[in-house]
């Protein structure tokens, strides 16, 4: 059967085989044997297998715990130095329109030199905050890779246990086969 | 003539869209109505309640059931069905989801108990790959007939990009895209993808991205992905969530290569859109992707090597040779799996359950119609009548 017909008896579309001397299958073998030839050497480090669930399952278990929280604290939600509305007027008539003018500008000289003062002290108020929140989110990621790093070197003594006690039950079997009359 | 239940029906779910797909075909011939336990906004007018299923109006045919998931409410609107064709999508491993939705394990645990309790009911048993229909052997099933699924593969290559989207991939930077589409669902090992892309970033490409499409539907399972590419060190994932076809289409456009490494699939529409609008596909050998990739992608037998997996990448990424090749295979196996190709299939396996329907079609078209499958004007593709001779 060509490779694009369909086929009758199934219905299914076939299954390409690839042709000996595949130049794709040439380059993923090529690949993997680079791959193989790195870890052989060194340069790459071997990994263990099932690592990957290993790590995850961590993961899952830090978030359980309620270790990690998502998102971290973001520095970007801090508000700017604070804004200070200017008074305006709010009665009408001449009188009030008189009085409201001159408060205005009374305000406008108060609000200058509050702000003037306050400035300063909402922009330290601001890095401080900022840093307390970088510190903290340096913390949490520290203590999220302790906490995985502790649940994994758990999970590996408990594989390398499991290894012996499995020896120690071949030798117990070995020795009592020998034993046997 | 032939009416269709799903559990869940959604816009832009693969299996609402073969569902759709086939009602178009089937109303060519008479009356054909869609049921379905739950649907979204956008395809509500095109589907009807469960609690009509009852008065549908083809009751003396074979309902055409798609099976994705159990249900208890389904299972019980189908005791009221005589005659059944299953349309089997494939139910995930319950094992993924005791972690994160035990309910759901539970619906899927159930689910392949449904499907043994309605199997003396299932004249036609149609599988959409062959992965799934060893799944219906093994539930007692026979006679069971390999269908693809019939995606609309092609939908992308007639939408303009989204101008917002292509500029905000810009701003991801230069490097090159990798792609992965798929709910984050946790059989679909999300994990793999971000720890791959990591030592990428970190052995390869640090300018390489990751762009993941899909809808999040387990926080917990969520937001351990997003913990873990923290820890992993991976750089700045772009988490998009739903999107649209148009955005889709730029999100493809722009795509290096789209990467799967999913452990159970019945079928993986995603790689078969990314093969047609020529990305390279890298996939995990696991389920249905294998005989849906074939040789037009790179299939990697360990997916729980990230190294492997990152070094494969890196050559996909860089190889113009091996893109240029894998590009044309992916575009050639996408024809073959595209619904041009599958839907005459399907239309036929359905069609094919009422030979007497199909010899009273043929009378009373008069003998213009031939016994081998060739399209008569009129009838949808893929529609077998018999010959004068045999309806009488």
């Amino acid at each position: 059967m060509a490779m694009n017909e369909i086929d009758d008896a199934t219905g299914a579309a076939p299954t390409p085989v690839p042709p000996t001397g595949d130049s794709v299958a040439a380059t993923v073998q090529q690949v993997r044997d680079d791959l193989a030839a790195r870890r052989a050497a060194g340069a790459v480090p071997h990994l263990p297998v099932g690592e990957l669930d290993r790590q995850f399952s961590a993961v899952i278990e830090a978030v359980d715990a309620g270790i990690v929280e998502e998102p971290p604290l973001a520095l970007g939600v801090l508000p700017g130095t604070a804004h200070l509305e200017t008074w305006r007027p709010t009665t009408g008539g001449l009188k009030g329109l008189l009085v409201g003018r001159l408060l205005h500008v009374w305000s406008r000289l108060v609000g200058a030199v509050v702000r003037r003062q306050v400035e300063p002290f909402a922009q330290r108020s601001t890095e401080a905050i900022g840093a307390l929140m970088h510190r903290q989110n340096k913390i949490q990621t520290f203590l999220t890779r302790a906490h995985l790093d502790h649940l994994r070197s758990l999970e590996y003594r408990v594989a390398e246990l499991e290894r012996e006690l499995d020896e120690v039950r071949a030798d117990r079997t070995g020795t009592a086969a020998t034993d046997a009359p | 003539m032939w009416d269709q239940l799903l559990v869940g029906a959604a816009p832009g779910d693969a299996i609402t869209g073969n569902v759709l797909l086939l009602q178009r075909e089937l109303a060519q011939l008479g009356p054909s109505e869609i049921f379905s336990q739950h649907y979204e906004a956008g395809v509500q007018g095109e589907v009807r309640t469960l609690a009509e299923l009852p008065t549908r109006p083809n009751r003396d045919r074979p309902l055409v059931f798609h099976a994705s998931m159990g249900s208890w409410p389904v299972y019980e609107a189908l005791k009221g069905e005589r005659r059944l064709i299953l349309v089997y999508h494939n139910f995930s491993p319950p094992e993924y989801y005791v972690e994160f939705a035990p309910e759901v394990a539970g619906d899927l645990v159930r689910g392949r108990w449904e499907l043994e309790q309605i199997r003396d009911r299932v004249e036609l048993a149609i599988a959409v790959s062959e992965f799934n229909a060893d799944e219906l052997r093994q539930l007692g099933y026979r006679n069971v007939v390999v269908v693809p699924p019939t995606p609309n593969v092609d939908r992308l290559n007639h939408v303009l990009p989204s101008p917002d989207m292509l500029d905000r991939i810009s701003s991801w930077g230069p490097g090159p895209l990798v792609l992965c589409v798929a709910q984050l669902l946790p059989h679909k090992r999300i994990e793999r993808v971000l720890a791959a892309m990591a030592v990428l970033q970190q052995e390869f490409l640090p300018d390489a991205r990751l762009a993941l499409v899909g809808v999040d539907r387990f926080p917990k399972y969520t937001k351990a992905l997003h913990v873990l590419g923290r820890t992993a060190g991976l750089r700045e994932p772009q988490w998009v969530g739903r999107i649209t076809d148009a955005e889709l289409s730029a999100l493809y456009l722009r795509a290096g290569a789209f990467l799967t490494l999913t452990e159970h699939e019945g079928f993986c529409v995603p790689a078969v859109e990314a093969m047609a609008i020529g990305v390279p596909v890298v996939a995990s050998a696991r389920a249905a992707l294998p005989s849906t990739v074939a040789d037009a992608g790179i299939l990697v037998d360990d997916p729980d090597d990230p190294m492997l997996v990152a070094s494969l990448l890196h050559t996909v990424l860089t190889d113009d040779v091996l893109r240029h090749v894998l590009v044309g295979r992916g575009v050639s196996r996408a024809k073959q799996l595209s619904a041009a190709t599958s839907l005459p299939q399907l239309v036929r396996a359905v069609t094919d359950t009422e030979p007497e329907l199909m010899a009273a079609l043929a009378a009373t078209l008069g003998g213009t119609t031939a016994s081998d499958g060739h399209r008569v004007t009129g009838l949808p593709a893929g529609v077998r009548l018999p010959s004068p001779g045999a309806a009488s």
